[in-house]
């Protein structure tokens, strides 16, 4: 039984016009603060401006520190376990091969904050050496802390942060996958504005094409 | 304010239409980006040698470099130059979306080596989220093309910044929608708040 003056036929059109709005409106919304950090971080990346300096302004110290190297374990949880001692946090990262064996080397890296590590194994003693950078440093950094780098593809992310924080770089560009496809529905809606709607999208899909295919012939 | 809305509307529309394959190419690499192993393996190097003219000037500057590269019909984005004066060497990385270059001039014997391979699409995209980015900074945008590149991504930032501005408005102008909204807005900002903070102070 339908209400009268509805045509049945034109329900589940009506419905599924509503849910795309919906979906395209609530995603919109609740990525916008993501899209601002990740379009003005993007804008830095990109731009030396001098307010938005931070490598001049580094804060750079040293110290040393008695530890015990633990004896089982593979690298990383001797990394993690020397960590502990050392009251740090952040991603594993390895240094280039180990000089000798009587040294073992890691960096922590996270935004902002870049720690080396230089275990004597004799000595059982540790240099650390820290670099902090300012906030610009850090929200900058934020853009590409993805805990894995294009070298060393089977890298695992180990700190619980990255892989929060890579799973929700991973969240924004799904969210933007669906507030694509649900803007052209949306366009194709609205059946008074598809010359505009096509010149606008035709246009864009040929400058971007142009990079991204149509250099290659220049 | 009715005209106002509807001139809203359109300016949402259209833009956010035009900005939408540069969004797909950002959200797609981003996944690349994340998950490197997933990325698409390039195609074998190919090799060729050739004999160069050495031009004058400033050997391992940007002009020099080009003027070998215009020789060996190379074109692309040099990512840097690298003049190793002890073995008289010139290296020189050049890059397009989808393909990279490597030039080595030999400066005694005045021969060059050209490795030219093929990317492929995945990697055309990455290299377009990447550019012009933070490195080498006084090298970039040294191909006019590439230099094109730069203000089109800056175009599509700013375009994005309006189109939330838009969408903000748009939804404003939707009542039924206003106490939804507000959740949302507020637990994204506040997932982010938490997340940011974590990170800092962790």
């Amino acid at each position: 039984m339908s209400a009268p003056g509805i045509n049945p036929a034109t329900v589940p059109r009506r419905a599924w016009k509503s849910w795309n709005t919906k979906l395209h409106l609530y995603l919109g919304l609740y990525f916008l603060v993501f899209l601002w950090l990740f379009a003005v971080s993007g804008l830095l990346l990109n731009h030396a401006w001098r307010f938005a300096e931070f490598w001049p302004q580094r804060q750079q110290t040293s110290r040393a520190q008695r530890v015990t190297l633990a004896q089982g374990g593979g690298d990383l949880a001797r990394a993690q376990d020397l960590m502990r001692q050392l009251d740090l946090a952040g991603e594993v990262e390895w240094t280039a091969t180990r000089p000798t064996l009587q040294r073992f080397e890691f960096r922590v890296q996270r935004p902002g904050r870049t720690v080396e590590v230089r275990v004597d194994t004799e000595q059982q003693s540790a240099t650390i050496q820290e670099i902090r950078v300012n906030g610009w440093g850090f929200f900058r950094s934020l853009h590409t802390f993805t805990g894995t780098r294009a070298h060393a593809p089977t890298a695992e992310r180990d700190w619980w942060l990255t892989q929060l924080w890579s799973f929700a770089m991973d969240a924004l560009a799904g969210g933007l996958l669906l507030l694509v496809a649900t803007s052209v529905v949306l366009a194709r809606e609205r059946r008074d504005q598809w010359l505009g709607s096509a010149a606008a999208l035709g246009a864009g899909v040929a400058v971007c094409a142009f990079f991204v295919f149509g250099l290659r012939w220049l | 304010m009715k005209v106002l809305s509807s001139r809203l509307r359109d300016l949402h529309l259209y833009a956010g239409l035009f900005l939408c394959p540069f969004v797909l190419l950002f959200a797609i690499s981003t996944f690349q980006l994340n998950h490197p192993s997933r990325s698409a393996v390039g195609q074998p190097a190919a090799k060729r040698s050739a004999t160069v003219r050495l031009p004058s000037g400033d050997v391992g500057s940007i002009p020099y470099a080009r003027d070998i590269l215009s020789q060996l019909g190379v074109t692309g984005e040099i990512d840097y130059v690298r003049h190793h004066a002890k073995t008289e060497k010139l290296f020189v990385p050049v890059t397009k979306p989808g393909e990279s270059t490597r030039v080595e001039v030999d400066l005694k014997l005045g021969t060059a080596t050209i490795e030219y391979e093929e990317r492929g699409l995945a990697e055309a995209l990455n290299y377009l989220h990447k550019m012009p980015g933070p490195h080498n900074v006084r090298f970039r945008g040294n191909w006019t093309y590439m230099s094109w590149w730069a203000v089109t991504a800056d175009v599509v930032v700013y375009g994005i910044l309006v189109l939330t501005l838009s969408g903000l408005c748009l939804w404003w102008n939707l009542k039924a929608e206003r106490a939804v909204g507000w959740v949302l807005v507020g637990g994204g900002a506040a997932t982010v708040v938490l997340l940011v903070g974590a990170i800092a102070t962790a």
